[in-house]
This record gives structure tokens, sequence and C-alpha cells, in this order.
């Protein structure tokens, strides 16, 4: 389920399209960089991670209170929506990439709005209720600031810096994701906290 | 009256204090900052991506508290600025505990210093907090708490992040974390930079708290007066806030810092003189091993030198025709590396002669074949023998020999096998001829 | 004399949503029952009095015991006379019982002083003291309203305008309310706009029909009963009665 589906999956077209148009663009962050070497982001995760933040948003607001007693599996709709999402992210990317000869920003874009939407999710699952969004938030900004160990190099859980779609690291968060939704799912209330059910309840 | 306790900026304290503490210890070393406070509150400039990052995020958890109730808030004698103080107070306190702390732990790092607390640089630091807690506060009164706090956090971050690169170099200076680029020991804060960052984070916060009380009062009244006016006026006033920011830090340069004056500087009693700056001599006096490089290189040949004074940017050339020699000073500095600095100084201005498009690429290998002998020549006399180690540092003479190119290397092997006299023959031609844009000739295998 | 004076009052949501055309009512001191069917504009009159909302035209003035006039567009002095009860009331996150009825008394004005000693009191007269630790967020629907009453009467206004109280609350939560309401001081304006009629006789001193937008019946609960059938004995059913005769033309 999503609210405003109208405003969501144009706003996941627009990301696809803006992703792969600045997919070679690497964006400096803030590092020492005079001491570690020069530190850079692709400029595709920021559209990722805004789409990621509206359409998570969206799909939660959707899971309103009453819903949890719904006989329709209310979280599976919005995983359902949540994949719906990342298939218009890759259809339009990849559509965008044939005009800017770019193969691989589709796949990277793909990668990224995936990831943020399991950390997303498996905050969600663990209670995180109407903050969860700030889960993949949270996520960029400790690996855009921690990625880098004193000697330079980009740790791996920092995939999201990395330009790799296939990053085992960025598959195990998505499986990590997938999976304590799974759990969520059969239990039906969260795993962390008070029992409160599904949905965005206060 | 809204409690001291039960507040989101208390919950996210902690672990802004623990990230902050982590990224000093990782991230900014003691080198860097030592024996400077205004450089060690500079670098503090980093950590506005944690501190920030918590002033927006509670701003908007709180907003968002008041947006979600009914009935309270509507009905309110008090001022807008009222409520949005009783609101926000937590969130900027936390921010400031999170950059101060810092701030505290930098200055542990930086030691004991002769520069005095830069209240100035603190002040701005702080002030920088508040165009966050405007961005969290407007995005809290007007979207929904599922939107609003993970977009704060984003925008706060994005701003922080992508600002301090803009090609457009007075922007950086809006977003406050370019001041991170202050300072060496011979410099000074450009203080333009400062006042950009605190008029643009202060009239921005204005603008969006403006622009915040329009939504509300628009959520509220249907139909006619629904405030748009405020809503434009903090447009307006974001606006103004850029224009004035950007207009201070017109002149400004990638890096927010001023020389020092050469006046502040505490001079020696040696042959040739030697002036450094009070930072530079808070962890040891280098300036007598300045002065016998000096004097041991005069005496093989090279330029005498006058005075040598340490001062930053394009003020002073490495080395004047007047005979003053502008080295590198770091507080700290071991004696070795003092004698490396003044032993390269000839080098270092050979090789920054402009020397046209066409000069020989072989300019630059030659020149620090000259500069690892004078080093070496200088170190024999200087240093005691366990101060010498790791000199003749030849690493970069290999790395600028290349496949069928000028073996600089070997040149230098070479240069070792002569006599003595050969040796200073060769170096006095050689920063000669470099000092023309000329390229040396190369050292005859055994020539005594 | 104390009371609340709406003259000429126009307002609309929208062009095509006209609420209120021309609108002349008055409230004087004691309860008043606002009555009418969904959509008779009764909360959208409360807001209005409660400066809430702002009419395109027309004035709402309250006169104060010593005949000082107050407008509803002079918002700070108007609002200090004011308590207002929304329908929909939901509380603050975050604060507990006592700690939101501070709040509800600081944003009325109050100082930290006052509110040291009125806030209990508010929380004790609607019967919530032995939860008054307890967050907001986390009590009952009819804790809430009350919440929400001991809110909106630490100020102690001259005027409390409570918009649907009691509905959705149980039997019990509902009887809770009624007393809480036979407690509120005579001398002070109380408008409660309510479809429960059955409490009327009893209760309110005054009662206003509003339909449509427009006033059927504004006066004492004797004459609003007189307009029923004489055959009809039971108060209740008096009131029930010429509730239908001033809303639906039946008897």
């Amino acid at each position: 389920m999503v609210r405003r589906g109208w405003l969501t999956f144009p706003t996941a077209a627009l990301a696809g399209v803006m992703g792969t148009a600045s997919g070679k663009i690497d964006l400096p962050i803030p590092f020492l960089s005079s001491l570690l070497g020069p530190s850079t982001m692709p400029a595709a995760v920021i559209p990722s991670l805004l789409v990621a933040v509206i359409a998570s948003g969206m799909i939660q607001s959707a899971e309103m209170p009453w819903t949890s007693a719904s006989v329709r599996n209310v979280i599976g709709h919005s995983v359902a929506t949540a994949v719906g999402i990342v298939l218009v992210v890759f259809a339009v990317s990849s559509l965008t990439g044939v005009f800017v000869d770019d193969n691989n920003s589709a796949w990277l874009m793909v990668r990224n709005v995936t990831g943020f939407l399991a950390l997303w999710s498996a905050a969600k699952a663990l209670g995180a209720y109407r903050f969860a969004g700030l889960a993949p938030v949270i996520y960029l900004l400790v690996a855009a600031t921690f990625a880098r160990n004193p000697m330079g190099d980009v740790r791996g859980w920092a995939w999201i810096l990395g330009r790799n779609p296939g990053d085992p690291w960025g598959i195990a968060t998505v499986l990590l994701g997938g999976l304590l939704t799974l759990v969520y799912l059969l239990r039906r209330r969260t795993l962390i906290g008070k029992a409160r059910g599904l949905g965005t309840l206060p | 009256m809204l409690p001291i306790t039960r507040r989101p900026a208390w919950w996210l304290l902690a672990p802004g204090v623990i990230l902050a503490t982590l990224y000093i210890q990782q991230y900014i070393p003691s080198q860097r900052i030592i024996a400077h406070r205004e450089s060690a509150v500079a670098a503090s400039a980093l950590l506005l991506i944690f501190s920030a990052s918590l002033v927006s995020v509670t701003a908007a958890m709180e907003a968002g508290r008041d947006r979600a109730s009914r009935g309270m808030t509507e009905v309110s004698v008090r001022s807008k600025i009222s409520i949005v103080a009783a609101r926000l107070w937590p969130c900027l306190t936390a921010g400031a505990i999170v950059q101060i702390v810092g701030i505290v732990l930098l200055l542990s790092k930086a030691g004991p210093t002769p520069d005095g607390f830069p209240v100035l640089i603190t002040a701005g630091l702080l002030a920088a907090l508040f165009v966050h807690a405007g961005i969290g506060f407007f995005m809290g009164t007007w979207l929904r708490s599922l939107f609003a706090v993970p977009l704060a956090l984003a925008i706060s971050y994005l701003w922080l992040g992508f600002a301090w690169s803009f090609d457009f170099v007075p922007v950086r200076y809006l977003a406050g974390v370019a001041l991170e680029g202050c300072c060496s020991a011979n410099e000074t804060m450009d203080v333009s930079a400062v006042i950009s960052l605190m008029t643009f984070s202060v009239v921005a916060f204005l603008g969006f708290v403006l622009m915040a009380t329009g939504i509300t009062d628009r959520k509220l009244t249907p139909r006619g007066t629904n405030k748009r006016m405020r809503v434009i006026a903090g447009i307006t006033t974001l606006g103004l806030a850029t224009s004035l920011g950007l207009f201070v830090a017109r002149d400004i340069g990638v890096v927010p810092t001023i020389p020092l004056p050469l006046s502040d500087a505490e001079c020696s009693n040696t042959s040739p003189e030697v002036c450094f700056l009070p930072v530079q001599l808070a962890r040891g006096d280098t300036r007598q091993v300045y002065a016998d490089t000096f004097t041991e290189l005069a005496a093989v040949g090279m330029p005498t030198i006058a005075k040598v004074i340490s001062v930053s940017g394009d003020q002073e050339p490495v080395l004047s025709a007047a005979g003053v020699a502008n080295v590198v000073a770091t507080p700290g500095q071991s004696r070795s590396s003092a004698l490396q600095s003044a032993a390269s100084t000839y080098a270092v201005a050979v090789s920054e002669h402009e020397c046209g498009g066409d000069a020989s690429p072989d300019l630059y290998g030659w020149s620090e074949v000259l500069k690892v002998w004078l080093v070496h020549t200088a170190a024999l006399e200087v240093l005691d023998p366990d101060e010498r180690d790791g000199i003749p540092d030849t690493s970069i003479l290999e790395g600028n020999s290349g496949p069928g190119e000028m073996d600089f290397a070997g040149q230098w092997e070479i240069l070792q096998e002569a006599d003595e006299r050969a040796q200073i023959d060769w170096a006095t031609s050689a920063f000669s001829e470099l000092s023309m844009c000329r390229v040396p000739a190369p050292i005859k295998p055994g020539q005594k | 004399m104390k009371k609340i004076d709406i003259s000429s009052v126009n307002f609309s949501y929208s062009s095509k949503v006209r609420i209120f055309q021309n609108l002349n009512v008055k409230f004087l001191p004691g309860k008043t029952a606002l009555l009418g069917p969904n959509g008779a504009g009764k909360s959208t009159l409360i807001s209005l009095m409660a400066s809430v909302l702002s009419p395109s035209a027309g004035t709402i003035e309250v006169t104060d015991s010593s005949g000082n006039q107050v407008n509803s567009r002079q918002l700070r002095k108007f609002r200090r006379r004011v308590a207002w009860l929304p329908q929909d009331f939901s509380p603050v996150a975050g604060l507990s019982v006592i700690e939101h009825v501070s709040y509800a008394g600081w944003l009325k004005g109050m100082s930290r002083a006052a509110l040291k000693h009125r806030a209990p009191h508010a929380v004790s007269a609607v019967g919530l003291e032995e939860i008054s630790h307890r967050k907001a967020t986390e009590l009952s629907g009819g804790q809430q309203r009350r919440l929400g009453l001991a809110g909106a009467l630490v100020h102690r206004a001259g005027v409390v305008l409570l918009d649907e109280p009691t509905a959705g609350l149980d039997p019990g939560q509902r009887e809770r309310f009624r007393q809480i309401l036979a407690s509120l001081n005579d001398d002070h304006i109380t408008v409660v706009s309510t479809h429960q009629t059955e409490d009327i006789d009893g209760s309110f001193n005054h009662v206003v029909v509003l339909v449509d937008g427009s006033v059927r019946f504004s006066g004492s609960v004797s004459d609003f009963m007189a307009a029923a059938p004489v055959s009809a004995v039971d108060p209740r059913d008096r009131v029930r009665l010429a509730y239908a005769a001033f809303v639906e033309g039946e008897i």
C-alpha cells in the first residue's frame, strides 16, 4: 500500500533519471582530505536516498493503525509497493542509460534504493515506527563520515560509497532487511519495544 | 512551560558526543593542531556534521509534537518567538554541548598553546547550529514526522557535506565546515569567513521560522488570512541571508585564512637572524638549527641568507633577492626536519621559478637531486649522528626516474662518489643553472 | 453584563461552501447547549468563538463583568478570556498529564509560579490526579478528553467552549463529564456543542439551536422545552421533541 502514489512513483522515475544522468559524477564529501586523500561518493546516492525517504514515508503512512486488523496482508502490500518502486527506478534508469551511454548506473540505483529501503524496513521491524525513515539517512551520514580507516581505505560496510552493484556488503544489507521484515510479518509485532502492532502508531 | 526532561535532544546527546569523540580520535591527528588553539577550534568545524544533525533532527521532532497535537497551540497567547524558543532551546543546547565537547577534546589534543582562545570562531560554529534548528523546525511544522525527521537530517547533511566543495567559493563559508581549513602556525582565521557564517545562519534561521509560522497558521485558518505573507517574508529572509553571507565572504579564497604579520614574530640573536611566530616556537626552539644550516650551506657556495622568516602565502617568496628565506616551520618540528626545511629552501626556490611551458621536465628532477645533496651536506655538519636517520632520503629520486628518462637516483650515486670539491662545484653550478631554467650538465662518473 | 456577542458574522471555508451568512447570536453566563444536526456549523461557530478561525465579516466580542469589551481580532486579549476544547483534541506527545496541563496554561500566558498551584488543581478537577505522571499519549480516549478539559480550564477563563466533549465516550465517562460540567461556575459563559439532548434539562441554562448556519432558537431551557407538545410529560421527551421541532419542523 502507498499513499499518494501519484507523487511516489513519479518521484521514483525522476530519481531514476537524475541518478543515471549524474551516474558518472563523484561528489567530494567532508573528510580531512589532506591527510586521507580525496573522498567522494557517487552522485547517484543523493536521488536514491531522497526517493527511499519519500517512498518509505508514503508506504508507512498508508499503514494506518486500523489496518492491523485487516484480513489483507498490509505489510505484504507495502513490500510489493517497495519492489514496484525499485522496478520503476530500474526501468527509468535503464532507459535514461541508453541516452547518456551509461549501462552501470541503473544497477547502482537499484542497489542504492533497495539497500536504503531494506534499512528502513529493518528499522521498522525493530520498532523504530515513525522514525524508521531515519535509518537510511543515518547510515549514509555514518558511512560518509567514518568510511575510511586511518590508512585511507574505504571500509566494506560503507558500500554506499562504492560503485560495485554486486557489493557483498550491500547484498548482505538487503538480505538482513528482508529477513527482519519477514520475522516482523510472521510475528505481527515489532522485534523490540512495546507491542504496538502494525502501522504508524504514535 | 515545557519540561526540561523528556526532550528528544537529550536522548540523542550521548550518541552525538560519542560519534564526535570517535571522529576526533580517528581522523584529527594531533600534529595538525598542536600548540595552536585557533587551529584546534577551527578543526572542530568538521564536527558540525554531528552537532548540526542532532539539532535539525530534534528540532523536527519538537515541531512535530506541536504539529500532531490539537487544541493547544492554536489558541496560544504566547508569541511565536517564545514558543519556538521553548521548543528549540534543548536542541540548540544539545548541539552546542556536542560542539563544545569536541572543542575541548581538540584543545586537549593541541596541548599548551601560546595563542588565546578563539572566541569568535567558537561563536561562529555555535551560530551555525541555528540554521539547522530552523531547517528542522520548518520541516517538522510543514510535514508529518515520518517525512520531516529523515528529510531534516538529509537536508542538514547535504548542506554541510556538499556546500564545502562548491566551485563558487563564498558558498562554502555559509555552511561552516570549510572553516576547518584554518590554520597553519603562521596563519589566522579570516574574520570575514566567520562573520559570513554567523550572518547567514542567524538570518536564515529567522527565515525558516517565519516560513514555519506562516505554514502553521495556514493550516488553521482556512480562507483569506492564511498568513501567506509570512511564508513570503520567510523566503525573502532566506534570500537576504544568502546574499548577506555571500557578500561578506566575497573576497575569501579556498582557505579561510590570512597570514599573521611578521611583527608578531620573535627573532633570534643568531646570524642569520631567524624570526618565528610564538606558535612555531611553542614546542621547542629550532631557530639555531635554521641559522646553522644556512651558515653551513653559505660556506659551500649557496647564496648567503640574511634573515629567516616563516610566513604564509604569496606574501614572501621562498628566497628573496635580499637574502630573506621563507621556510616552513611548524610547532614540534624536530631538529632533523628543521634542517631539512632550511636546506630545501634553495631547491624549492629554483623549482618554483616560472620557466614557461617549454621548459625541460628534467628541471624538477635535478632540483630534487640538489635538495638531497643540500640536506645531506648540512646534516653532516649540523646534526648529531643519531639525528640523521632517514638522511639522505632518495626515495623521491627513484620516483622521478622512469624508463628512458634521466636516472636521477643514479646521478645521486655518481655525485656521492665524487670528491668534496667536485660535489660543491656541481651544487653551486646546478643552483645557478636551475635558477636560469637551464638543465644542469649530468655528473660525469669518476669526477674528482 | 458578561456575554459573547456575535454580530453579522460571515464565514466560509471556500467560495463554494458558505457556513454563516449574517449570523447574530448572544451567549450569556451559565451553561449553554449548542444543538444542531451534523454540518449545522456548531464546530465552526465554536472555533470562531475560540478565535481559531476568523470571520470574513462581522464581529465576535466578549464583554466581561465590568463591561470591558474585547474583539476576537485582538487575539491575545481575547484568547486569555476563552478556553477551548476541540472535538478532535489530541495531546502533545512527550508530556505527562501534569506537564501537559502546565504547558496548556503556559501557552495561555500563565506564569510558572501560578501554574505550580493551578495545574495540579485543574488535574484533580477532572479526576486525573492519580495518573498525573502518566504520559498523555498513553491515556484512553475519555481520559484524553478530560486532559484537554483540564488544559482548557487551567487558566480560569471566563468563557469555556467545549466542542462535543462527550462524543464517543462510554456511559461512565459521560457521567463523569457531566459531573465536571456541573461543577463549572455558572458566573462563566460555558458553551457546549452536543448531540446528546437527554442531558439538557438539569445540566444547562440556555439552548441555542443551529441549523444550516442559522440560529433557529436561542433562549432558556424552559422556553426551549415549551416548544414540545404539552402531551409530552417526561422532560427528556420534551427536549427531544422540542429539538425535532426546531430542526426538522416535526413534533
